[in-house]
């Protein structure tokens, strides 16, 4: 349910709770978020947050974090296995 | 110690004193005095139980008030009449699937629509049959004198609690502006145990007071425990049968004031020799069946006297399986004991 | 290290609304706030019957299911009555201005602390998407094929104008609740400035609650499905055509909790 991610932030997603809106991939800035090709038990392609989106790594902004009108992102943290330096 | 006393005073100070503690009500003739007699107790501050006092904009919002009481696990009471009562038919509805506790006091006018200000008895069909969609059986008790309403009062405050559903008390214009004699103190405060009550999780278990099933088989659970439950109460069912020892000429059936007005008529019958007697339902929801079939099969003929078309009678019928001769009174005439004394032959 | 959970919020809890509705955010928000004031344990929700019915299956609080537009009248006598409790419902535009305006007039008459929300997405939703008396001029539904008929029908009714005119009434307030849509060269982003008002405002509602008054704010939001509308496209009416007939602003607050 959880991913695990080496950049400085990462964001924690309960993908049972997506329904696919797409709200949060337009939302972020870096487009650090996109559907996945698997779905979910409700049957809706569910986010997955990528270490390096297209404009560049996850800032911690929490945009995502304020627009998920599902609960399904549930928290924007500062990551403590991150590696320093990758 | 005996006192003279006026219906609907006497009804406010048997809510206050068994422990009313949220009135919301609206004004309608006749039970408008019901409601400020309460609003003068809840002034006088004498009961710490009685805790709030509030007119509200219409019978609508006096019904989902008692329903937000009930479900806050407070005993409350209101006093309305037909047309107010047709009003509240919803919110019965709704607190009758969601199990919440409280007292409806229904003073009977003349109907149907606007109607009249006199007494009739012409709400029974409606607080019998389904008060509210769905199939709605409240508890009815039937008070004949000023005193019994008194009683009744506190019975259905412990009655509301006890099986968590709406009461109605069934009374009439008449009954609730004579004067009576009394004697009545209630037998205690009636304080009653609510774990259920949506009074915040409280850091324990969450309460839900609910009425919406979207899938049938929750649905059909919840009903069905509803009438298990209306099994129960079938327990409680109580009447009176009035000189019913042996076997009778004429059995009278009546509740409130044209029960009264039929004891005399009974009276003055066996004064005559003729033997009469009375069947008076106390709670008419769950109607006393057993003393209904026993004493029926008693007697010749049976007279239901109502001040209605005859909607007790059709409820008589269909239990009794025989014919029911109706003495009907409409418009808000009142039995007279020489009509009804003349209907046994 | 462990997730941070809402106290507020079912674990498993999954909410029962369209895609990019925003109804779920004003659950979520309402479940935020409830453990950022510590009020959790003493709230009572009151649900009133449209899409705001089956909040109780998100939020963990204890819950009274009121019939269709009388949320109010049930809310006030339980306040009443446990006056230490923080009381709410979620009301549609539907249930708040049509069925229910009586009820919701009186309780804001009488200014007991309560603290009412309500989502207003022009249209009655779980029934469908038929014409709510919040409907604006010309727009299509089930019921008005051809456009709402002022001539008939009347204007749309603004729930802070009417609220306005009761004196005992704490906090008045109009968000749009509604990401807007930013557009640059390349794509579409959104913005959440309008989700983090919407938080604000759930909050200093309940603050004035606390404080002894009654709250009422009015979210602008969507109803993509019912509107037959994709989810941009949604977001795009409300901040064309729903903020002209609803501008956002504050209209009351007499305890200041904006400003602080």
């Amino acid at each position: 349910m959880y991913q695990v991610v080496h950049s400085k932030w990462e964001v924690l997603i309960n993908t049972e709770r997506c329904k696919g809106c797409e709200i949060c991939v337009n939302a972020c800035p870096q487009q650090n978020l996109s559907l996945s090709d698997n779905v979910n038990s409700l049957g809706y392609h569910y986010v997955v947050f990528s270490e390096m989106g297209k404009k560049g790594e996850c800032t911690g902004c929490k945009i995502c974090y304020w627009v998920c009108p599902e609960y399904a992102i549930l928290e924007v943290r500062k990551n403590e296995k991150a590696d320093n330096g990758s | 110690m005996k006192r003279l006393i006026m219906g609907a005073k006497a009804i406010a100070e048997a809510a206050v004193r068994s422990g009313l503690e949220a009135y919301f009500g609206y004004p309608i003739t006749p039970s408008s005095e019901i409601m400020e007699n309460i609003s003068v107790l809840y002034g006088e501050g004498k009961y710490p139980w009685f805790k709030v006092f509030l007119q509200s904009a219409s019978e609508i919002e006096s019904v989902n008030m008692l329903f937000g009481a009930g479900a806050a696990g407070y005993v409350s009471m209101t006093a309305t009449s037909g047309p107010g009562l047709s009003l509240m038919a919803e919110g019965i509805s709704y607190a009758y699937a969601s199990e919440a506790p409280f007292l409806i006091i229904d003073v009977n006018r003349g109907g149907p629509g606007l109607g009249n200000v006199a007494p009739e008895q012409s709400d029974v069909s409606f607080v019998l049959n389904s008060l509210g969609h769905g199939g709605v059986k409240p508890i009815v008790l039937a008070p004949y004198t000023v005193q019994e309403s008194m009683e009744h009062v506190h019975k259905g405050f412990e009655l509301a609690f006890a099986y968590r559903t709406p009461v109605i008390l069934l009374t009439d214009a008449l009954i609730v502006h004579m004067y009576d004699t009394v004697e009545w103190d209630p037998p205690y405060v009636v304080k009653p145990k609510v774990d259920w009550a949506a009074r915040g999780r409280n850091y324990g278990q969450r309460h839900i007071i609910n009425s919406i099933y979207l899938d049938p088989p929750e649905l059909k659970a919840n009903k069905e425990r509803l009438l298990q439950k209306q099994k129960e109460i079938e327990k409680i069912a109580e009447s009176e049968c009035f000189m019913c020892d042996d076997e009778m000429d004429v059995l009278y059936i009546a509740i409130g004031i044209s029960a009264r007005i039929s004891k005399e008529a009974v009276l003055r019958l066996r004064n005559e020799g003729v033997k009469a007697g009375l069947f008076r339902p106390i709670t008419l929801s769950p109607l006393d069946k057993d003393g209904l079939l026993k004493y029926s099969s008693r007697a010749k003929k049976i007279v239901s006297v109502e001040m209605n078309e005859g909607q007790l009678a059709q409820e008589i019928t269909r239990i009794v399986r025989r014919d029911v001769e109706v003495l009907p009174y409409l418009g808000g005439y009142i039995p007279d004991v020489e009509e009804v004394a003349e209907t046994w032959r | 290290m462990e997730v941070k959970q809402f106290s507020s919020i079912f674990e498993n809890g999954v909410t029962t609304y369209c895609p990019g509705c925003e109804h779920g955010l004003l659950l979520k928000f309402i479940g935020m706030a409830l453990d950022e004031l510590g009020i959790t344990e003493k709230a009572i929700m009151v649900g009133s019957v449209g899409c705001s019915t089956l909040a109780y299956k998100f939020l963990n609080v204890d819950y009274v299911q009121a019939p269709h537009g009388r949320a109010p009248a049930v809310m006030s006598a339980i306040k009443l009555l446990e006056k230490d409790k923080v009381v709410f419902a979620i009301q549609g535009d539907g249930d708040a201005l049509s069925i229910g305006i009586a009820e919701l007039m009186h309780a804001a008459n009488r200014g007991i602390p309560l603290t009412i929300f309500m989502y207003n997405n022009m249209v009655f939703g779980m029934t469908g998407g038929q014409m709510a008396p919040t409907t604006p001029e010309g727009m299509k539904t089930t019921t008005t094929p051809f456009g709402r008929d002022v001539k008939q029908m009347g204007p749309p009714i603004d729930a802070c104008k009417v609220l306005s005119a009761f004196p005992q009434i704490s906090y008045l307030k109009r968000v749009v609740i509604t990401p807007k849509p930013i557009y640059t060269k390349e794509r579409v982003m959104y913005s959440s400035k309008e989700a983090m008002d919407s938080y604000k405002a759930v909050l200093n509602a309940f603050k004035t609650q606390l404080m002894g008054g009654f709250s009422f704010v009015e979210f602008i939001g969507t109803c993509n499905v019912n509107w037959k509308m994709t989810i941009l496209d949604s977001k795009k009416y409300v901040h064309d055509v729903g903020v002209k007939v609803y501008p956002p602003g504050l209209c009351r607050d007499v305890y200041g909790v904006d400003k602080k």
